[in-house]
């Protein structure tokens, strides 16, 4: 079967050359969508940003720049243009897209920092009672002395590995667990 | 009141890492999923073998972005006695699959089980063609693979006999020998071929092959069935 599998391969890259040449807007997108990519992985975001719009405005009907902009305003801080770009992803990939579950989380999470922000009561005006007399003051001293040595103690080892989201396997298959 | 913040902030300082497992009831195991070099990634898509059966799912950092590698996470596996459970790996970036790994293990029921898996840069396999793990693509060298072009390499299920690399075709599981005309067999049973097949037996060799979606059950003494 292998052996058979190269020369077709062939002989469907060459038809399938034949038949289309790459388009030129799409690859300069690509081009734009793989510096954005990696200014944003460099914590360049807003040159993301701007490489990633430009992929946006060429390929308007692909999802993946809409991805990775709303990705990148989450991190400018800017959640009401990042929600119009998941909106956008939502709209133009498949229902069974693994990205979506990640967009409709930074969707919640976008909605509950706006919840946050607007739940913030108006400052109060300070009394004259001097901070170190207040009751919480040497509590915060102790909590911050004690993680400090905590952080430094934790430096010192090896940091513990990241967490991702389980997985459950039965009898219909695999799943995230708790779906 | 201090004195109880301090203990808590102690308690927070000197905690460890949290057990994945640990609000999983039943056998769960923990995967730990490494790179010998720097590696971020946006998903994690695994291929899970467990029980005579397959799965495919895909994992991701809670809230979006990029994790850097290593992570743990839990597989929680319905099982109702020890059995070996294979795990292969896909690290993935902006859909693109940046590297791969393999490992298996027994898992049992009431005890605690961790499975390492460290991915490294994925060889060329020709999509769609079959390869015993370890053969341009990761996986167990005893388990049949279909090489999937855009992410984790799909497990076919691990060969009762051997998993035969064959350079010129598409690798297989070798059979026990003795099939019986006429009779129907998944490959590898007792005649050579790809698990998730059900062949007839002609001649001592496997013909008119019928690829099962849902797995070749193996029935000792009956013929064998698609599931």
């Amino acid at each position: 079967m292998r052996m058979v599998v190269p020369p077709l391969v062939a002989v469907l890259a060459v038809a399938r050359l034949a038949a289309a040449e790459p388009d030129p807007v799409e690859a300069a997108a690509q081009v734009h969508l793989d510096r954005g990519i990696a200014a944003y992985q460099a914590g360049d975001f807003p040159r993301a940003r701007a490489e990633l719009t430009t992929a946006r405005e060429l390929v308007p009907h692909k999802p993946n720049p809409y991805r990775w902009l709303a990705l990148t305003e989450v991190q400018l801080g800017d959640c009401p243009r990042a929600q119009v770009d998941i909106d956008a992803f939502m709209a133009r990939s498949a229902d069974d897209d693994p990205r979506r579950a990640e967009l409709v989380r930074l969707r919640e999470l976008c909605a509950r920092r706006a919840a946050v922000v607007s739940s913030v009561p108006p400052p109060r005006r300070s009394t004259a009672r001097p901070i170190t007399r207040r009751w919480w003051f040497w509590s915060a001293v102790g909590v911050v002395a004690v993680g400090a040595v905590g952080a430094a103690a934790y430096a010192a080892g090896d940091a513990p590995p990241a967490t991702l989201p389980g997985v459950t396997c039965d009898g219909s298959g695999c799943r995230l667990t708790g779906r | 009141m201090r004195l109880a913040v301090a203990a808590l902030a102690v308690v927070a300082a000197c905690g460890g890492p949290p057990d994945p497992c640990a609000d999983v009831a039943g056998a769960c195991l923990v995967l730990h999923v490494s790179s010998p070099t720097p590696l971020r990634i946006d998903q994690l898509e695994l291929d899970v073998l467990y029980d005579g059966r397959h799965g495919t799912t895909t994992t991701q950092p809670a809230g979006g972005g990029t994790v850097a590698l290593p992570v743990d996470l839990g597989l929680a596996v319905a099982l109702d006695r020890a059995a070996p459970v294979g795990v292969v790996a896909a690290g993935k970036l902006g859909g693109a699959v940046l590297a791969t790994g393999a490992a298996s293990t027994t898992v049992a029921l009431d005890q605690p089980a961790a499975l390492t898996l460290v991915l490294a840069p994925p060889e060329a396999c020709v999509a769609g063609a079959l390869y015993c793990g370890g053969d341009k693509l990761a996986g167990d060298p005893q388990t049949l693979y279909q090489c999937n072009g855009g992410g984790v390499p799909l497990a076919r299920g691990t060969c009762l006999v051997r998993c035969e690399v064959r350079p010129a075709a598409d690798d297989q599981c070798r059979g026990a020998g003795g099939c019986v005309d006429g009779g129907s067999y998944c490959g590898g049973d007792k005649l050579d071929g790809d698990p998730q097949t059900l062949y007839r037996c002609s001649g001592g060799v496997g013909v008119s092959p019928r690829v099962c979606p849902d797995g070749c059950l193996v029935r000792p003494g009956l013929d064998d069935v698609c599931r």
